[in-house]
């Protein structure tokens, strides 16, 4: 009977020693997704780059306003021929025509930039994860997918760095 | 006696089944060994195929193109989603070496054909998705056009989306551009690259910028120190 107690004892302690002894704990962490975008150096550059296209798309649509004034002062004076009243008719459809490419350009930028953003966020914040042995790292933002957090497992300032290093391709 | 066999016996089964459990526990890639398995599996697909070549001795040419392929300094891997992308750096030496493939070259005969690659600095980036085995141009096509239009982009175009910036941020545009087209042979695309060394010579780092377009992954950068680039072999001759 003893033996039985002795052998098992020491199988007992022996598988005990082993859990204990596991080498590093799996970690989890949570990530303020809106901090973590407002700080990512490529959606930075990228709206940099995306206000200046505007801005350019801006001044061409600026100016067809401007000669659509000339054109619409000209068609509504008294003495108007139908010549520029046509004319006016013409350069008030180029400016809606070109008001719509302006806005479909807006948006298809827009949407194309914040894809290429989400994408590599993702795949640096999942290679963090890999290197850095966390089992999950949670993604916390207004829409509540994180109720609670302890500060502790807030990793968004050391995450922010490393996506920042990948991106950068350092 | 008995007593102190049984015990020997209790050891011996206690460490079997410590063995099996650590066994069984790196096979389900649940445990921390699987884990760990995992991450040595995605660490072995972000480096480079071969160990890289350590010379204590001057390398020959064609010791020097292997070394360059696989010295983990001049290669620089990233992928984003299913697409990987890799930039080499490739030696003006190294341009020389491949192109006259013979170790027994006089060395005034390699200097001639080294100093026509003056003045640039070049790169290879290879684009590659994993798994997909077929040439990029043919992956996820939407129509059967877009075949031709991904070619167009690939042979030409794509050049306006690579540049190199510079410690003083100065925008450097690619002038040396070549689309090795492999007609599906191989399951990756290859682009010879290379920059005006002009300003570059002076930056101690630069930072390789391709705006993929293709697979709309936007700004792919590289940032490479000048101290790296410049850390390979020298070359001996036997004439």
């Amino acid at each position: 009977m003893l033996l039985w107690v002795v052998v098992l004892g020491v199988g007992a302690l022996s598988l005990i020693n082993f859990f204990s002894s596991e080498p590093e704990q799996q970690k989890i962490g949570y990530v303020d997704i809106d901090r973590l975008f407002e700080g990512f150096d490529m959606k930075n550059e990228l709206q940099g780059k995306l206000e200046l296209e505007l801005k350019t798309k801006e001044i061409i649509l600026d100016s067809i306003v401007y000669k659509l004034s000339l054109a619409k002062t000209k068609a509504e004076a008294p003495d108007a021929t139908d010549e520029l009243k046509w004319n006016f008719q013409q350069q008030q459809n180029y400016f809606f025509q070109e008001k719509r490419g302006f806005e479909e350009f807006s948006m298809n930028r827009t949407q194309e930039y914040d894809q290429q953003i989400l994408k590599q966020m993702t795949q640096y914040v999942a290679d963090y994860g890999l290197e850095n042995n966390f089992k999950v790292i949670l993604g916390k933002n207004s829409g509540g997918n994180v109720l609670y957090g302890d500060v502790g497992n807030d990793v968004t300032d050391d995450a922010l760095e490393a996506i920042n290093a990948k991106y950068q391709g350092i | 006696m008995k007593f102190v066999l049984a015990s020997v016996f209790g050891l011996v089964v206690s460490a079997a089944l410590l063995f099996s459990c650590g066994a069984d526990k790196s096979e389900n890639g649940i445990s921390y060994d699987g884990r760990n398995k995992a991450n040595n599996a995605s660490k072995n697909q972000l480096s480079f195929e071969y160990e890289p070549i350590v010379f204590e001795q001057a390398a020959t040419p064609s010791e020097f193109v292997a070394y360059i392929k696989t010295a983990e300094h001049l290669n620089k891997t990233k992928t984003i989603g299913d697409v990987q992308y890799q930039i080499t750096h490739l030696p003006k030496e190294y341009m020389a070496s491949n192109e006259i493939r013979d170790d027994n070259v006089a060395q005034s005969v390699f200097d001639s054909i080294r100093n026509t690659y003056d003045g640039v600095e070049y790169y290879m980036i290879k684009i590659e998705v994993p798994g997909a085995g077929m040439e990029l141009a043919k992956i996820n096509l939407s129509y059967q056009a877009e075949y031709e239009e991904r070619i167009k982009y690939l042979s030409f175009d794509m050049q306006n989306n690579l540049k190199a910036i510079t410690d003083d941020s100065s925008e450097i545009n690619c002038t040396v551009y070549h689309f090795e087209r492999t007609y599906n042979i191989t399951p990756y695309s290859t682009f010879l690259i290379g920059f005006p060394d002009e300003k570059l010579k002076s930056s101690k780092f630069r930072t390789v910028v391709l705006n993929d377009n293709l697979f709309n992954n936007g700004l792919i950068k590289f940032k490479l120190s000048l101290d790296q680039l410049l850390n390979t072999p020298i070359l001996k001759f036997q004439k």
